[in-house]
């Protein structure tokens, strides 16, 4: 019996006097896309950011491809292979389009010698960028690649931000709201693009609002309340999970498809 | 003009300026030459941790001193050629920025600017008072340096070796700008989450760019020993370590270009305002806040994209 | 022996203490209300200073009338300055990290301003200091000496903060900036003149410097370069977390003892580095400060 792919165990996180994680178990296998849902507050981000090392959790385990990633600094997350994107966009705006994805593709740029620009180095470089323009270009983001990041308009920006998390070759992607503040149209492009990158074997971890896109790209969803997990399932499972609907229906409608 | 021939204009026009200056200026010209190259570095050196970095530390002062003293000891002492002492000195002062960078690291903003800045002045009190080793208030003098072919005994004879000091470590800098190292410290400088998402290790690269930046300093210090012929720790303080930061804010935080220009402009405005003994200091204060109320990005902020203009990349692709 | 030194060094650090409390607050309410350091509030100090001497001496004014005047003077530099200057530099939008060292760097030539303003005057090229406000006889605590004037000085400042500490709480001007501090579009909402509080603020702080030059022109002589006791106030603002104004004011209590005590017991040479060190060392073994306070969850 092999373990799964990504795996947390048991964890907990306290923020002073709240539990805002209580027990949270999760598993992922390659080329999965799992969605993470609840109402707000529900423990989601808590997760992600447990994941990418921002919070540390006061019990749990999380296992990737056999590393125990809770010990590592959050800066080795990306080289394990587990890349991450932002609910508020983190960019680097004053840099260009172009530059952003190198700045993503560091664990592949060894940072330590700008003052022998010699063969190597320059030829290091050129795969680098060559590599950035490829990915830049599936996103249709290359024509932009001089353009400082906040001359972007919000839904490329935002493409930008899962370029930039693409950019070191992860093989977990850790979506925070994606989808947020998107136009329907950008929806369904963001479907296509995350459908496409599972099938070629990226497993995505995918917290979400915009049932839209959960609906329609998720292979498996795990729903949280309160920092509690209250539901695990396919999407037609979940839809008809009356704990679901009562957790949402207390909080007010986010299921606005 | 295209934004390469202007480049090119540029740079042969301060080449012109530098050979005109040994050649038909007084001796006292070439003096300000040697002073503008040496406060070149230093600037350069505490933009690469402020402007690029985006670490607002004000050590700047301290490895200058460090710089100054150890290669004036050193050849003091031993009579070393400057190729050997100066890196001397920039590597003791790349020490010393090792070892506050750790600490700093943990500190953010205005508890970084403060704590810096304290150390700044600890650093003058010490050159102040350790007479056995800087001299103290009495200030230290320099034998003449040695250049492996005999020894400057002015600032003639040190001029075309500041020029190719300085040279090298703005060199240095351009290449730093263009490579992945420069690119991670934009990137904690603009989003230190993006940056840790990324793979860059924030703590590691503050390290780097205090170190590099106490580096600079130190090599700017020994620059001073070669064409001045004593220090007094009056030169190592407050009234220093402003005027470089008003440089590079003045000039143009993070760009080598406006760096450069605000090391022109405020290098030579004490010469300007030579006449005006007593209102100096007044004018001095109003002219910063001049600049900061009507070019808050610096010259450079506010001509540059008037001289360079951005019509002349290639045309972009049409967007599907 | 030891324990008169501790003592002497009590009672006098108290005494200058209090003033660096004093000069602390107003440095934090600049900080809180418009996330600016003022690098100038040592100027500020100076030009009161000044101001003073002269109306007392050359205006033979009494220091009833001299104090009041010379707060309203320098409320009025720090009001005009922030208006005239520091909201050009900020512009329309929220001040992003370059606008705020603009800013401080503006206040860094505003020293410079102030002092080339004073430098030329006859009265500047001695050092001098203030006529007494009382007549000097010193008192005895036990075996430690301090004068009236001391005692009056620790008054008044203990009592300008008990005001302000008033003002602040209890008067509608005050929650108004409060609320300005704490959040400005909110309070934009609501109604309160936000650029007008900015202003106020830092002609409140500009009148705190004053009553604190005033106050401490005695016991520092005076000159242009005083205002570098600036970094006494950082420091104390720094032991007390900064944005604690308890701990401010704490803090400036036990800078006053400190530096007495290192001027007694290790050398006076040593007391002008020691704010630095104080600073250093703070930040270095607790950034947060006696009274600030964190929870290590987040690491970014």
């Amino acid at each position: 019996m092999t373990a799964p792919l990504f795996q947390i165990d048991n964890l907990h996180v306290r923020f002073g006097g709240l539990h805002a994680l209580q027990g949270l178990w999760l598993e992922a296998e390659a080329g999965q896309i799992h969605a993470l849902i609840g109402p707000n507050g529900a423990g989601k981000s808590t997760t992600l950011n447990c994941i990418s090392r921002f919070y540390n959790p006061a019990e749990g385990r999380i296992a990737f491809d056999g590393h125990d990633v809770l010990s590592l600094a959050p800066w080795r997350i990306p080289g394990l292979g587990i890349g991450r994107t932002f609910q508020n966009i983190e960019l680097c705006m004053q840099m260009s389009v172009l530059e952003n994805v190198l700045v993503g593709m560091t664990p592949q740029i060894p940072g330590y010698m700008p003052f022998f620009p010699g063969r190597k180095r320059r030829e290091i470089e050129a795969k680098a960028r060559r590599d950035a323009e490829e990915l830049l270009e599936s996103f249709d983001l290359l024509a932009d690649r001089d353009t400082p990041a906040e001359a972007l308009d919000y839904g490329h920006q935002k493409l930008l931000d899962l370029a930039r998390a693409l950019a070191a070759r992860p093989r977990l992607l850790l979506l925070d709201e994606p989808a947020a503040g998107l136009r329907n149209q950008e929806i369904g492009h963001l479907r296509t693009v995350l459908r496409r990158l599972a099938d070629q074997g990226l497993t995505i971890i995918l917290i979400e609002h915009v049932m839209q896109l959960v609906m329609g790209v998720a292979d498996i969803i795990t729903v949280l309340n309160f920092g509690q997990r209250i539901a695990h399932g396919t999407p037609a499972e979940i839809r008809e999970d009356p704990d679901v609907i009562e957790a949402y229906l207390g909080q007010g409608d986010h299921a606005a498809d | 003009m295209t934004n390469n021939r202007l480049v090119l204009v540029f740079a042969v026009a301060i080449v012109a300026v530098l050979v005109a200056v040994p050649l038909f200026g007084s001796i006292y010209v070439v003096f300000l030459a040697n002073m503008l190259l040496m406060y070149a570095v230093l600037a350069v050196g505490l933009d690469i941790l402020l402007g690029r970095a985006g670490q607002f530390a004000f050590a700047h002062t301290a490895f200058f001193g460090i710089g100054v003293y150890t290669t004036a000891l050193i050849n003091n002492h031993t009579g070393l050629p400057f190729v050997l002492t100066i890196p001397a000195g920039a590597a003791v002062a790349a020490l010393v920025g090792v070892i506050i960078a750790l600490p700093a690291t943990r500190l953010r903003h205005l508890y970084l600017g403060l704590a810096t800045f304290a150390f700044a002045e600890v650093a003058h009190w010490v050159f102040n008072n350790w007479e056995s080793v800087t001299g103290g208030a009495n200030g230290l003098r320099f034998q003449p340096q040695n250049t492996g072919f005999g020894t400057i005994t002015n600032d003639l004879q040190a001029y075309p070796f500041v020029v190719v000091i300085a040279a090298f470590m703005i060199w240095i800098t351009r290449n730093l700008e263009r490579s992945q190292l420069g690119r991670r410290m934009e990137a904690i400088k603009e989003s230190e989450a993006a940056a840790h998402a990324s793979g860059i290790s924030v703590t590691r690269t503050k390290a780097v760019a205090f170190t590099i930046s106490a580096a600079y300093a130190g090599v700017a210090g020994g620059m001073y020993t070669l064409f001045q012929s004593y220090v007094h720790p009056d030169v190592l303080g407050f009234d220093t370590l402003v005027l470089i930061l008003s440089m590079i804010v003045i000039g143009g935080l993070g760009t080598l270009p406006g760096v450069l220009i605000g090391v022109v402009l405020l290098g030579l405005m004490p010469e300007a305002m030579r006449g005006l003994k007593v209102m100096q200091e007044l004018l001095y204060g109003v002219i910063l806040i001049a600049f900061l109320m009507f070019m808050p990005r610096g010259v450079w902020g506010f001509f540059g994209p008037l001289i360079f203009s951005r019509s002349e990349r290639k045309p972009a692709e049409d967007k599907p | 022996m030891w324990t008169l030194f501790i003592f002497q060094g009590l009672a006098g650090g108290l005494v200058t203490g209090s003033i660096y409390a004093l000069i602390a607050l107003s440095l934090v309410l600049v900080y809180k209300s418009t996330h600016v350091i003022n690098f100038a509030g040592g100027e500020f100090v100076m030009i009161a200073a000044y101001l003073a001497l002269f109306l007392l001496v050359a205006g033979g004014l009494t220091y009833w009338i001299a104090v009041p005047l010379c707060a309203a003077a320098t409320f009025l530099l720090g009001a005009v300055f922030e208006r005239v200057v520091l909201t050009r530099i900020q512009g329309r939008q929220r001040p992003g990290q370059n606008v705020l060292v603009a800013m401080v760097i503006a206040t860094v030539g505003l020293t410079y301003v102030l002092k080339g303003i004073i430098r030329p005057f006859p009265y500047a090229d001695e050092v001098r200091t203030l006529p007494p406000m009382l007549e000097s006889g010193p008192i005895f605590i036990g075996n430690v000496v301090i004068t009236r004037q001391d005692i009056a000085i620790f008054s008044i400042a203990v009592l300008s903060m008990v005001a302000l500490f008033v003002f602040f709480q209890f008067t509608p001007l005050g929650r108004a900036l409060r609320a300005t501090a704490d959040n400005p579009r909110a309070a934009a909402l609501v109604g309160i003149p936000v650029r007008r509080m900015r202003s106020f603020v830092w002609g409140l702080a500009g009148a705190l410097s004053a009553i604190a030059g005033i106050l401490i022109a005695p016991k520092v002589l005076m000159t242009p370069d005083m205002g570098g006791l600036i970094i006494l106030a950082f420091a104390a603002a720094i032991i007390g977390g900064f944005t604690n104004i308890p701990g401010v004011i704490v803090g400036g209590f036990l800078l006053g003892i400190v530096e007495n005590i290192v001027g007694l017991t290790i050398s006076t040479n040593a007391i002008s580095v020691t704010p630095f060190v104080v600073i250093i060392a703070v930040l270095l073994f607790r950034p947060q400060g006696l009274f600030g306070g964190r929870a290590e969850t987040k690491k970014v």
